[in-house]
């Protein structure tokens, strides 16, 4: 009965729904005409819209290409890759094929390349020295001996400074070996304003063969006034410094040096007891006369107390130093030639008043074939506390250099005293040296 | 009457000085300041930098590139250069840290942007595997470093320069670029002759060359004929030359010459007798030309193993500047080129 009367109201709907619709029919009509209209004025306003923005990304896009294809054309050669390409793999592989020998290198070989090039510098200098002296008394007579192994390390620390370290190794007069740091500085690389200082222990600027190392002299012993007034290892010691390379319209060379050390020297100053420090002012001056050929000019001096009575009684020392160097630049392999001349006064205060002295030293070197160099020297030095006590000498070498590394110097000095230092007041000298550099040595300054 | 100017008339003068002083002023201050180790490359800075930059080179080109002073002067050179070139692979080891050192110069430090090694990415000979110490002579760890002798080298120096131009002066990337594609294009064409250059390009033909192709390519119908040193040095492909010091292996490598023996003995040991007597016995018994020697070695070894064998010896700079002929990087490879052809024959 119930299913019954359901299928009767569903005809009554399906037979009434249609009359109703016919009835609102215009309405609904009249209603999807003006929502279609509505569509329509959409669709058009955006196809306007479209229009537009395709215009404009075209737009955009053609600048976009005009511009890549401006770059590539700035950009040159690389706008067409494939040739220089090409080429730069080839050459790498080339490179690869134009190693020497037939192995390939071991581990232990990169290891070995990639370990030594972090490592500092490491060389080994000898100084192996004979010796003959006429007189009896000497220290070091009538034989052979190391007088200096010089241990050098050096390098750069970090991006601002690099470390020098020089230890020395030698026999005492006993036939004992001694350590000794000879030199052992940091340099300050970055400072602004041409300044570049130092710190440590150096030897200091003053003159031109006091702060060279015995091995790199021309000759086998420093000359007699840096023997004389700073001792047999020249002017050295704890401190600090720095240069300025002074700025001029000839753009020349031109080098300020202040040094202040310690108070060490005891050959013309007071020497380790005192607390004062040593100050020492050096100007160099560098000319380029020629290609070839090369003129130094310098001025130091240098003041210390020479008691402990901290600058009561003070020493004071100047000197002027000029060196010459000649070198032809076509026959440099062949022929040099070096003119160094020194002069130093000293004043020093005594207790009977002020002593003063000087001294000087003239030489020069010839290099006559690749390999060998015969050079002269004159010195003339009075003593620093005693004026009156002066020496003359005369000296000449003969140098053989095998190779960058090795040289043999013969030598041979005359010195003429007015007074007696080793039995006679005259002595004469004869010398053998061979000095051999083992690994990479800093160059030396020119 | 006398010429009197007034006050104005001065001030006249002065401002045109100014005037005309002011622009040369600022140019300078514009330019690069370049200082180069060696001459060659002064030249080629000199080419691809042009009126950018200010090139100084601390060599005269008269001298052994490996032996130069650290003079104090080479410091103050340095001192306000914007970029330092240097040839590597040691071959300034001997001076290179002194003078920067003592330039004080930060912007040319080693591995900052003012500091070029120019061996980047050459092609490099004679690199040693083994262990080498000083009972080897002059051996360099990295290769051989006369790598400027080969051409193909020389425009891989180009572009490193112009790369390290362009980083430092961004500015005028268009003209280093043109004015290395200038330098290309001359290189090239001195090498290959102009017509083939136009024909088939720089970069293609030494790309050809590389891979032992170009004679194939050149036997196809139709193709210029080939041109420059290439065919100049082509007849005399396989023949052997003597060197003095071992400074010659990329120039012979690149144009086919064999170098049989060196003066000397090793690298950097001057020539001894007994090695000299050797020398003489392979020039007689292989009928060698050729004895190619730079003009700052002694010609004492020479001339008596050409009056023994009658060997011509060839005095030639492989330096610009080392000879008045060798005025520029492409005229000195060029008067090489002309001076062992010459003697090498038809």
């Amino acid at each position: 009965m119930k299913l019954q009367m359901l299928c009767l109201a569903g005809a009554a709907v399906l037979v009434v729904l249609p009359q109703a619709s016919a009835e609102e029919q215009a309405s609904v009509q009249a209603d999807l005409i003006k929502e279609l209209r509505e569509l329509r004025t959409r669709v058009e306003a955006l196809e306007v819209q479209q229009a537009k923005e395709k215009e404009e990304y075209e737009r955009t896009i053609g600048e976009l290409r005009r511009e890549v294809d401006r770059l590539h054309r700035e950009a040159g050669p690389t706008a067409q890759p494939e040739p220089e390409d090409e080429l730069e793999a080839l050459v790498e592989e080339l490179t690869e094929q134009g190693v020497m020998g037939e192995e390939e290198p071991g581990f232990l070989e990169s290891v070995g390349r990639a370990i030594q090039s972090s490592n500092p510098d490491i060389s080994l200098i000898g100084d192996f020295l004979g010796h003959y002296s006429s007189n009896e008394g000497r220290g070091f007579d009538d034989e052979f001996r190391f007088r200096h192994l010089e241990l050098g390390i050096s390098g750069n620390i970090d991006p601002y400074a690099r470390a020098d370290v020089f230890i020395g190794m030698g026999q005492r007069d006993d036939g004992d070996w001694h350590t000794h740091v000879d030199e052992a500085y940091l340099t300050f690389l970055t400072l602004p304003h041409d300044l570049q200082p130092r710190i440590g222990r150096f030897k200091s600027s003053f003159g031109k063969a006091n702060p060279q190392h015995l091995h790199a002299l021309p000759w086998i012993e420093y000359p007699l006034i840096v023997q004389n007034y700073f001792g047999d290892h020249g002017l050295s010691g704890d401190g600090a410094g720095i240069s300025w390379l002074v700025p001029n319209k000839w753009d020349k060379y031109i080098e300020v040096t202040y040094e202040i050390i310690n108070n060490d020297n005891n050959s013309l100053f007071a020497g380790q007891d005192t607390d004062d420090f040593v100050h020492l002012v050096h100007l160099k001056n560098f000319f380029d006369l020629s290609d070839a050929s090369t003129l130094e000019l310098g001025a130091s001096f240098a003041t210390a107390p020479n008691d402990e009575g901290h600058g009561g009684n003070r020493s004071m020392v100047e000197g002027i130093d000029i060196t010459y160097k000649w070198r032809p630049p076509e026959a440099g392999h062949y022929k040099s030639f070096l003119w160094q001349t020194e002069l130093l006064a000293a004043q020093a205060d005594l207790r009977q008043g002020q002593e003063t002295s000087w001294g000087m030293y003239s030489a020069a070197d010839y290099q006559f074939a690749k390999r060998w160099v015969v050079g002269l020297r004159y010195d003339y030095s009075q003593m620093p506390y005693s004026s009156s006590q002066h020496e003359h000498g005369y000296s000449t070498y003969l140098t053989f250099l095998q190779s960058h590394y090795v040289l043999m110097r013969f030598g041979y000095m005359y010195t003429d005293r007015n007074f007696r230092l080793y039995g006679d007041k005259d002595e004469h000298e004869l010398f053998l040296q061979c000095i051999f550099n083992l690994g990479p040595h800093r160059a030396h300054k020119y | 009457m006398r010429m009197r100017m007034t006050k104005q008339q001065h001030l006249l003068i002065a401002v045109a000085w100014v005037l005309a002083a002011a622009p040369a002023v600022i140019e300078a201050q514009e330019k690069l300041r370049i200082v180069t180790t060696t001459t060659d490359l002064a030249s080629i800075a000199r080419a691809i930098g042009g009126e950018k930059v200010e090139v100084v080179s601390l060599a005269t080109g008269r001298e052994d590139p490996h032996f130069i002073a650290a003079k104090p002067s080479y410091m103050m050179a340095a001192r306000k250069a914007d970029l330092w070139i240097r040839v590597g692979l040691e071959l300034e080891i001997g001076y290179e840290e002194l003078i920067i050192d003592g330039s004080r110069n930060s912007k040319i430090r080693i591995s900052t942007p003012g500091h070029l090694d120019v061996s980047q990415g050459v092609l490099r000979l004679e690199v040693p595997t083994q262990k080498i110490d000083r009972s080897m002579g002059d051996v360099h760890p990295l290769g051989n470093p006369h790598y400027w002798t080969d051409p193909l080298n020389g425009r891989i120096m180009a572009k490193n320069i112009a790369k390290r131009l362009q980083k430092l002066a961004p500015e005028h990337t268009n003209y280093f670029q043109q004015k290395l594609k200038a330098f290309y294009r001359e290189l090239d064409e001195r090498m290959f002759g102009p017509d083939l250059v136009a024909k088939l390009g720089g970069g293609k033909l030494w790309a050809l060359l590389l891979k032992n192709r170009l004679d194939k390519v050149l036997s196809e119908p139709g193709q210029p004929l080939l041109g420059g040193w290439l065919a100049i040095m082509q007849p005399h492909a396989g023949k052997e030359i003597i060197t003095y010091h071992r400074s010659w292996t990329y120039f012979a490598h690149r144009f086919g010459l064999v170098v049989a023996g060196e003066l000397e003995p090793k690298p950097g040991i001057p020539p001894s007798p007994g090695h000299v007597a050797a020398v003489i016995n392979t020039v007689q018994a292989r009928q060698i030309k050729v004895l190619l020697m730079e003009p700052f070695y002694s010609r004492k070894a020479p001339d008596l193993i050409a009056s023994q064998t009658g060997i011509t010896i060839v005095q030639c700079a492989n330096v610009v500047n080392g000879q008045p002929e060798a005025v520029d990087y492409l005229a000195m490879l060029g008067n090489v080129i002309t001076s062992v052809s010459a003697v090498l024959g038809p």
